[in-house]
């Protein structure tokens, strides 16, 4: 979808108080599975959850939201911006490598040790509790796993149980201080006279 | 001063002992928290700060962080949102899911393994991840605790800690935590033996395995997978552990004794010759093996090698014979270059065959003069950049095409050259022998080794290529030598062209041409060489033979001149002076005629002693001889003689005579090896 356009600084797929932010994204739900906005008490502010009780298989939303599309994002680097709710929790990044192979990292909660396989990369990931801030390199992780050279990504799928604020690609490294505003976590103006 | 050295001794040992403890408490240390560098390859999060400055927000909320996508006011995007990128965005049409494939099941087997598994055993999800937060926080204290357990022999359902995996029955726990701990970096995320599982409970598994993405029974026997590589992973990792205790340059007979063992109980599979008979032309290798099977002993029949080193031939021929057979031999080992695995064997044999006549026949001209060796090896140099420009040809060759395709192109270069080794006048001589072998090779079994690779109708021409050699061979037996010549140059090629032509590419007929051409030079300069070795002994013979005749000439007028001393002698003894003086003179004159003595210098040496003990021995008779010459020259003074000196006077007189004689010829006979030996030593020098 966007190979063709010029990419820098920060891109993001996703961020939760846009007034369609699944615009580029699919929607699957199991039984047990919910995807909605919620408004977070911790921030005030609304965010996407996704809960799943029973099976976070079923339970994902993914971008972009045509199965044949491919982001073709050139950036490296990937910042999320997630709340733990205590529950199974697991992402999966799909990148293309410079051999032309579809590689694919998927983070779960759930994992202790690291798989490698040809396709698919399972590693394990731990939260803090309450929100958190997931930033890695794709680039290191394609070169560490699987020896080539990260090229572009070609898809993301966030799985239940969390909620979600934002999800955006940098060119390079940023510390949370580095972001601008509207990428952090604040309160409500509102919320900060009040108290 | 003693104990001082002592005590510094003892200071040093003991650095030393530390060192090594050191180190080696180091080393374990490493090896205890070594691990799978993949294994490092984890994702934190980490906590994300709640900004409670109003700045901040009031900049995050500020209106200049939204805007409107594509100028529509209800859908306000991020100012970083990709979505800025689009102009449109196309509606999803929604699709019914298909099918999994067997990759995308095996990545949700990886995706979905333990959650899959904790839900067929059961397992709360919450109380799996506050157990995975607990063992991270504080080790692996809970699977200790059930090891004391299980050794206890009883087992209760039951533990202090929260423990989530207590909460099924041990029948399915993980067995593989006993000796998992040795080897906990394998999967410690598995927590089922799947070994120990009966087929319900497998079909249990599968069950949960469908509800993440796999089909029928594919947990089970991914799990079964697994478990296998992590078997063949353990082993594998032993090994190279067991390698790692051989290290240094010190073990390297225990490495050796280690590596042999393990070679020892190998199964060693069959080579892939005979392994493997080609399955895709086993109507063509029937009908064409016993065609194929006289041309390995087509080679061996060029025995006529063998042949000449019996025979009786002119020295001109045989000497001919034997470069011929050298130059073979060079041919030869190019050939092996070439033919590498194609016919080892019998190129084999034929060089020993080959070495063996050239041996024999190199013992039979032992005796021939060593200029000739130096002709041969400034020959041996030409024939080797020949050769060096043919192997170049072969390689570029077997690097250009596959060696199946190059293989009618070698088998068509190297025949020529098989025709080429018989010699003509073995030919000639010996057409019964080279025929009463020619039935042989038809009965002989098929030594050719099927190819496995190759072509089809590479191989086709290459046996009947070497077919028609044999037919050749048999032909040229009534052929004479120069019509063979021609066969082999070109007819062959033409053969070869008949039977590919189709299929070959331009490349490969002119690669074909040059080599044609290649075998039409060889032969010329062939051809010039013998002849010009012919030439060259006919000279050497020349020279030999006027050599012979001066020797006799310079030995009779010698003679002639001694029968005219002694004459002399018996009229007046002054002349005898005079004759001795004028002796040197003719011996002079003969000096420049002398022909090149100095390769028979040794020979001419040997000669002359021997001459000259035969001379002393037959001195006397000589004396005889020549009386008797002397005396049918001149009867009338002989008997004159007689009447003069018939008494005892006359014999004791002639009893001086030839003492003094004798004296006189030795004297003269070393005066002239002198002169001889200046005489070679000068034409050494001339030379």
């Amino acid at each position: 979808m966007f190979r063709n356009t010029f990419q820098a600084g920060f891109l993001s797929i996703f961020y939760s108080l846009g007034s369609k932010p699944l615009q580029l994204w699919s929607e699957h739900t199991g039984e047990s599975g919910d995807i909605k906005k919620v408004v977070d008490e911790d921030i005030d502010s609304c965010v996407y959850e996704i809960v799943d009780s029973k099976n976070i298989a079923v339970t994902y939303i993914s971008c972009p939201a045509d199965p044949n599309k491919t982001l073709g994002l050139k950036l490296p680097f990937l910042t999320m911006i997630i709340k733990n709710v205590e529950g199974y929790f697991s992402f999966e990044i799909q990148i293309l490598d410079n051999k032309n192979i579809v590689r694919r990292f998927r983070a779960s909660n759930f994992q202790t040790a690291t798989r490698v396989n040809p396709s698919i990369c399972t590693m394990p990931l731990r939260l803090d509790a309450g929100w958190n801030l997931i930033q890695f390199n794709l680039s290191d992780l394609t070169k560490k796993s699987y020896g080539t050279n990260f090229t572009e990504t070609l898809r993301v799928q966030i799985h239940a149980n969390c909620r979600l604020r934002r999800i955006v690609f940098s060119e390079k490294f940023y510390s949370e201080d580095e972001f601008p505003a509207d990428f952090r976590l604040y309160h409500p103006v509102t919320v900060a006279t009040d108290a | 001063m003693w104990h001082e050295a002592r005590r510094q001794e003892r200071k040093i040992r003991g650095m030393l002992v530390d060192y090594r403890r050191r180190a080696e408490r180091r080393r374990d240390f490493y090896e205890k928290i070594k691990a799978d560098p993949t294994q490092f390859l984890q994702v934190h999060g980490r906590q994300c700060k709640i900004h409670l400055d109003p700045s901040i927000a009031a900049a995050a909320d500020s209106a200049s962080a939204m805007m409107p996508w594509q100028g529509q006011a209800d859908n306000l995007i991020d100012r970083f949102d990709v979505r800025a990128h689009l102009d449109y965005i196309p509606p999803v049409k929604k699709e019914d899911d298909e099918e999994l494939t067997f990759e995308e099941r095996q990545i949700n087997y990886e995706r979905y393994r333990i959650i899959a598994q904790n839900s067929f055993l059961g397992i709360n999800e919450e109380k799996f991840l506050k157990q995975l937060h607990l063992e991270e926080q504080f080790g692996y204290t809970e699977s200790k605790s059930k090891k004391d357990q299980r050794s206890g022999g009883t087992s209760i359902g039951f533990n202090y800690e929260d423990n989530t995996a207590q909460t099924l029955g041990p029948d399915y726990h993980n067995d593989n935590d006993s000796e998992g701990n040795s080897d906990s970096d394998l999967d410690v995320d598995l927590s089922i033996n799947v070994s120990k599982m009966d087929s319900t409970q497998a079909h249990e598994m599968n069950r949960h395995g469908r509800n993440f993405g796999m089909s029928s029974n594919d947990f089970y026997s991914f799990l079964t997978n697994d478990l296998e590589e992590a078997e063949s992973f353990r082993l594998a990792k032993e090994e190279e552990h067991e390698k790692a205790l051989f290290s240094g340059r010190k073990s390297r007979r225990e490495r050796r004794a280690h590596r042999e063992k393990r070679l020892a109980n190998r199964v060693i599979s069959p080579p892939s010759y005979a392994a493997r008979t080609s399955p895709t032309y086993p109507s063509f290798r029937k009908s064409k093996s016993p065609s194929k099977s006289p041309s390995p002993e087509n080679a061996g029949k060029i025995t006529y090698i063998t042949s000449f080193g019996d025979e009786e031939e002119s020295p001109s021929t045989s000497k001919s014979n034997e470069k011929k057979s050298k130059s073979r031999r060079r041919n030869e080992s190019s050939e092996r270059v070439v033919y590498i695995s194609k016919r080892r064997s019998y190129s084999k044999e034929k060089s020993h065959r080959r070495r063996k006549s050239r041996s024999r026949s190199k013992t039979r001209r032992r005796s021939y003069s060593r200029d000739r060796y130096r002709k041969s090896r400034s020959r041996s140099k030409g024939r080797s950049r020949y050769r060096r420009r043919h192997s170049s040809t072969s390689s570029s060759v077997s690097s250009s095409s596959s060696s199946s395709s190059s293989s009618p192109s070698k088998s068509r270069s190297s025949s020529p050259r098989y025709r080429k080794m018989s010699p003509p006048s073995t030919r000639s001589a010996s057409p019964v022998k080279s025929k009463s072998r020619s039935p042989l090779k038809h009965e002989s079994p098929p030594k050719v080794i099927p190819r496995y690779y190759g072509r089809k109708k590479s191989d086709q021409s290459s046996s009947e290529l070497s077919d028609s050699s044999v037919k050749d061979v048999d032909m040229k037996v009534a052929n004479s030598p120069v019509n063979s010549e021609k066969w082999s140059g070109y007819g062959n090629s033409g053969i070869v062209t008949k039977k590919t032509g189709q299929n070959l590419s331009i490349q490969e007929r002119l690669k074909r041409k040059r080599q044609a051409l290649l075998n039409k030079q060889f032969k010329a300069d062939k051809i010039a060489e013998q002849l010009k070795t012919e030439r060259e002994k006919q000279e050497q013979q020349h020279r030999e033979d006027e050599l012979r005749e001066m020797a006799i000439k310079l030995r009779r007028r010698q003679r002639e001149k001694r029968h005219a001393y002694d004459s002399n002698k018996s009229s007046s003894s002054s002349d005898s002076e005079s004759s001795k003086s004028k002796s040197p003179p003719p011996t002079v004159e003969n000096k420049p005629k002398s022909p090149s003595p100095h390769v028979t210098k040794r020979d001419d040496y040997r000669e002359r002693e021997s001459r000259r003990f035969e001379r002393r021995d037959g001195s006397r008779e000589r004396r005889e001889h020549s009386r008797e010459r002397r005396n049918s020259r001149s009867p009338r003074r002989c008997s004159e003689k007689r009447t003069v000196y018939r008494d005892r006077r006359e014999r004791r007189r002639e009893d001086y005579e030839r003492d003094r004689d004798y004296r006189r010829d030795s004297y003269d006979r070393e005066r002239d090896r002198d002169r001889r030996e200046e005489r070679s030593g000068r034409s050494l020098v001339d030379y």
